[in-house]
């Protein structure tokens, strides 16, 4: 077992986890800099693909390091990385649980409630375009992000509906010479 | 062991075991596609029982200035409450159990079924869906929350930073975070 790279796998991943407000989404740009630029873990296409198969799967989104983790250092890759991003955070919900009631009425709550959603909607913003440079190329990948954001944007259905619609279409006009 | 989770217990008349939280947080890992947080409603405000709407947005609120993914924050939140760090095992365990199984075998199935051109055309058919799941999820909350300069300001410092400069998140994050506490005090000061 290679205890070296699971310790920088676990450093990587937790450090990200720690910083990273507004969730899943918002981690993307920085889980492909470590672990394709950085470490080269994965290569860009196998990063593509963690990221289409953990969609797919039922269960939460930070799936898509779990992949990472499996495909750099099979299963114990894949309980390190998951056990990195789930803990580090979850110490401190923990942590805030339990002192809710003080908590609730803190500056820091106000502050953080009233500061961070702008930057987390600029960190979705980065994360949308980091994710098209992957993937998309043509008109087709470009009507697939650009119906999906919109349908996200305008509905309140489940994002699964959009994802696979859009494999759907995918698959389709990769079938008549439409896609890359 | 757990004095703290006596007392939230013992306020309940209705205590939720570790062995409910478990199968529960199963139910949660598998009908949730798409991310759970929906599942994780479902099961703990409708189905089960264990929060009131009340309860579970305030928890879900707290979680969500956290770092990390709010709706595994609040699980834990919400297992803790019932059985300590006891409850936070079965929940995590069951939430994890059957999507991890799942993934790897659609893994392994990825892998066997690459060569053929549906598969890479499904696949990046699925991460330009992510790409627009990004945006449009952007989209929508900017619509809400930018409604100030300095919020646009920041908005545009966090994408400039880690979407074309590509910076570390830490070091990115820390000085975003230390930009919007000195503008927010500096507008309650004034």
């Amino acid at each position: 077992m290679n205890i070296a790279g699971l310790l920088v796998l676990a450093i990587s991943f937790a450090t990200t986890a720690l910083v990273s407000f507004g969730g899943i989404l918002v981690m993307v740009p920085e889980i492909h800099r470590q672990a394709v630029e950085l470490y080269g873990w994965v290569s860009d296409a196998e990063f593509a693909s963690s990221f289409a198969v953990s969609q797919m799967a039922p269960g939460p989104n930070i799936m898509l390091m779990s992949l990472v983790g499996w495909r750099a250092f099979g299963a114990a890759g894949l309980i390190v990385g998951t056990l990195a991003i789930v803990i580090p955070p979850g110490l401190l919900a923990l942590a805030m649980g339990r002192m809710e009631v003080r908590f609730a009425a803190s500056k820091y709550l106000r502050m953080a409630r009233e500061s961070l959603p702008p930057i987390v909607i600029g960190l979705m913003m980065a994360s949308g375009l980091i994710t098209a440079k992957i993937a998309v190329e043509g008109a087709v990948g470009v009507g697939i992000a650009a119906g999906v954001a919109l349908f996200v944007a305008l509905t309140k259905q489940n994002p699964l509906i959009p994802i696979v619609i859009a494999i759907a279409v995918g698959v389709v006009a990769g079938r008549y010479g439409y896609m890359t | 062991m757990d004095s703290k989770a006596d007392d939230h217990t013992a306020q309940r008349s209705n205590p939720v075991s570790c062995l409910s939280l478990l199968l529960g947080f199963i139910t949660v890992g598998m009908i949730g596609f798409g991310g759970i947080a929906n599942a994780l409603y479902h099961v703990v405000v409708d189905k089960r029982k264990w929060l009131t709407a009340e309860e579970y947005t305030m928890t879900f609120g707290m979680a969500q200035i956290l770092p990390g993914a709010a709706p595994i924050n609040t699980s834990i939140m919400i297992a803790d409450r019932f059985q300590g760090i006891a409850g936070v095992i079965c929940a995590i365990s069951g939430l994890l159990c059957v999507p991890l199984a799942s993934l790897i075998m659609l893994a392994l199935a990825y892998d066997h079924f690459a060569d053929l051109p549906e598969v890479h055309y499904g696949t990046v058919a699925s991460v330009a869906a992510a790409a627009g799941l990004s945006l449009g999820t952007a989209l929508k909350a900017s619509l809400r929350v930018l409604h100030s300069p300095s919020k646009i300001i920041m908005a545009m410092a966090a994408f400039v930073a880690i979407g074309i400069f590509r910076m570390p998140m830490i070091p990115a994050m820390l000085a975003l975070m230390i930009g919007a506490f000195s503008l927010h005090l500096i507008r309650r000061g004034e």
